[in-house]
């Protein structure tokens, strides 16, 4: 298929423009869609949000600079819940479409960057760039049966990022085979004077000669049984090759979920204060009425539903009197998080459950659960985000049912990956 | 969270919200706060977590230039506010 059809057929871009590579070199002949969230140089982006409608950035994003020096074509933007807001690709802005998921007709396409994932499944020798905060690769690499990539935080730049949750926001990739993955990789990580978040070290590609794979328990715990089954079948495979043991995470399996919302929603709060109808996108009249009331009247008008909840949830858990218990205490949680992933892959080299606690959704089904069962839906993807550490979907079924894995480097996650690939 | 802190929290997040929003936002806020009320049984370390950020250095560089930073500006050679002064 080409961009336009995998458009017409799954609304899976914001925008169709082919932008040429500024060089020759490793991608040659690789083309890149990019989240809507990632700035490229005069091409409308808006994070699928109507508020940024218009918004034509003035500089690439380190990751497309990268990019299309290294020989890739970019042929267009990719649809996502508005700002990464989503777990489904529901909640893309006000005026933007739903996208469709390709292979499973009927399911949701995931999110928030579902128009990444789709792209990554349709399109021929082609490498989705995408973002996530605490599952939006993942799960919509899940949904649409592609491998979804999320490297360590800092390992690619996020100049040029739309900031979700400045803690927590990543650059990542999908494609549908893991040798896709390791070229894009190596031109997108790296250090970056624009963003003194960057690791300066390389990733690390060696791995060990037999992997230790530990499967969290209590991530199989509460998981539906196709996805326990599927995922076990898949576990027991690598029997041969890999030591596998049991490995518990109960901090993280247990308030994951709430301290990733609290923090990254007061981060949020933030970061899109500044969407008020000056400097970005949309602007009204401002001639006859105050401050408050012209910021009110474009952020109520062009924000959608779930980036004001976001909003709202994000400004409660600072406020004065309510600080202490939900932001400074999910702030705590994170800190007892990290450091247990860290004492896990002490004894192991791969962490792994599933992406999703259930099969993907319909869309209907989606539909009907409530922001709190939504958000519970992320508790095995939250973990790794919060951790900061590589991690990676990748399906072990015929249907939307994948492995999440984590390790500490780059190199030990690719192994892992070339052997369910292989199986 | 009932619906004069709903109120109280949009205001200071310059969000105006319909009567049927601030029913609706009431009613999820307080069902995904009864959830993340889980954290009260943490008893961990409570010392939050820190992120330390390297500054780089102040120094002149090449930055972008002056037309493509305002190239959104509304009008030429202004952004456009509401009046400060009537």
């Amino acid at each position: 298929m080409t961009p336009a059809e995998v458009n017409e057929t799954y609304h899976a871009f914001t925008v169709l423009q082919e932008i040429s590579p500024t060089n020759s070199g490793t991608l040659d002949g690789t083309t890149i869609s990019v989240k809507d969230n990632i700035l490229v140089k005069d091409v409308e982006t808006t994070a699928c949000s109507r508020i940024l409608k218009g918004y034509k950035p003035a500089f690439d994003a380190t990751a497309v600079s990268r990019l299309r020096a290294a020989g890739a074509t970019i042929v267009g933007k990719t649809s996502m819940d508005a700002f990464g807001f989503g777990s489904w690709n529901l909640n893309p802005g006000l005026d933007y479409p739903i996208p469709k998921n390709p292979r499973f007709p009927g399911k949701v396409p995931g999110g928030s960057s579902g128009g990444a994932a789709i792209a990554a499944a349709t399109l021929p020798n082609h490498v989705a760039l995408a973002e996530s905060t605490g599952g939006s690769i993942e799960t919509p690499a899940c949904c649409c049966g592609v491998i979804g990539y999320c490297p360590a935080y800092g390992a690619v730049s996020r100049h040029g990022l739309i900031s979700y949750a400045d803690s927590l926001d990543k650059i990542g990739i999908m494609a549908q085979a893991v040798d896709q993955l390791i070229p894009v990789l190596n031109v997108i990580t790296g250090p970056d004077s624009m963003d003194g978040t960057t690791l300066q070290e390389p990733i690390k590609l060696s791995a060990p000669e037999k992997l230790r794979v530990g499967v969290i328990k209590e991530g199989m715990h509460d998981v539906a049984q196709e996805v326990q089954e599927a995922v076990q079948a898949s576990i027991k495979k690598l029997g041969n090759s890999c030591e596998i043991v049991d490995i518990s995470l109960p901090i993280t399996m247990k308030y994951g979920v709430a301290a990733y919302y609290l923090i990254s929603t007061s981060e949020a709060s933030t970061n899109l204060a500044r969407f008020c109808g000056l400097r970005y996108g949309q602007h009204g009249n401002p001639k006859h009425k105050g401050f408050n009331e012209y910021f009110s009247s474009i952020r109520s008008e062009h924000f959608n539903t779930e980036t004001k909840r976001r909003i709202l949830l994000g400004t409660y858990a600072r406020m004065a009197g309510y600080r202490d218990a939900y932001y400074v205490k999910a702030q705590a949680v994170r800190k007892a998080i990290r450091k247990e992933y860290t004492e896990a892959l002490e004894k192991v080299d791969v962490l792994v459950s599933p992406t999703l606690p259930i099969v993907a959704p319909d869309i209907e089904e989606a539909t009907k659960l409530t922001p709190a069962q939504t958000y519970a839906m992320d508790r095995l993807t939250v973990g790794p985000n919060m951790a900061g550490l590589p991690h990676a979907s990748i399906p072990v079924s015929k249907q939307p049912i994948s492995i999440l894995a984590t390790a500490q480097t780059d190199g030990a996650l690719l192994a892992f990956l070339k052997k369910i690939e292989a199986q | 969270m009932n619906t004069d802190t709903v109120e109280k929290v949009a205001r200071l997040a310059r969000i105006t919200l319909s009567e049927e929003e601030k029913k609706q936002f009431q009613q999820d806020l307080t069902e995904v706060l009864q959830a993340f009320s889980t954290l009260d049984d943490f008893s961990g370390d409570a010392t939050p977590d820190s992120m330390d950020v390297p500054l780089r250095e102040d120094t002149p560089g090449n930055t972008l230039p002056p037309e493509a930073v305002f190239q959104t500006m509304h009008e030429e050679g202004f952004f456009l506010g509401p009046r400060t002064i009537e």
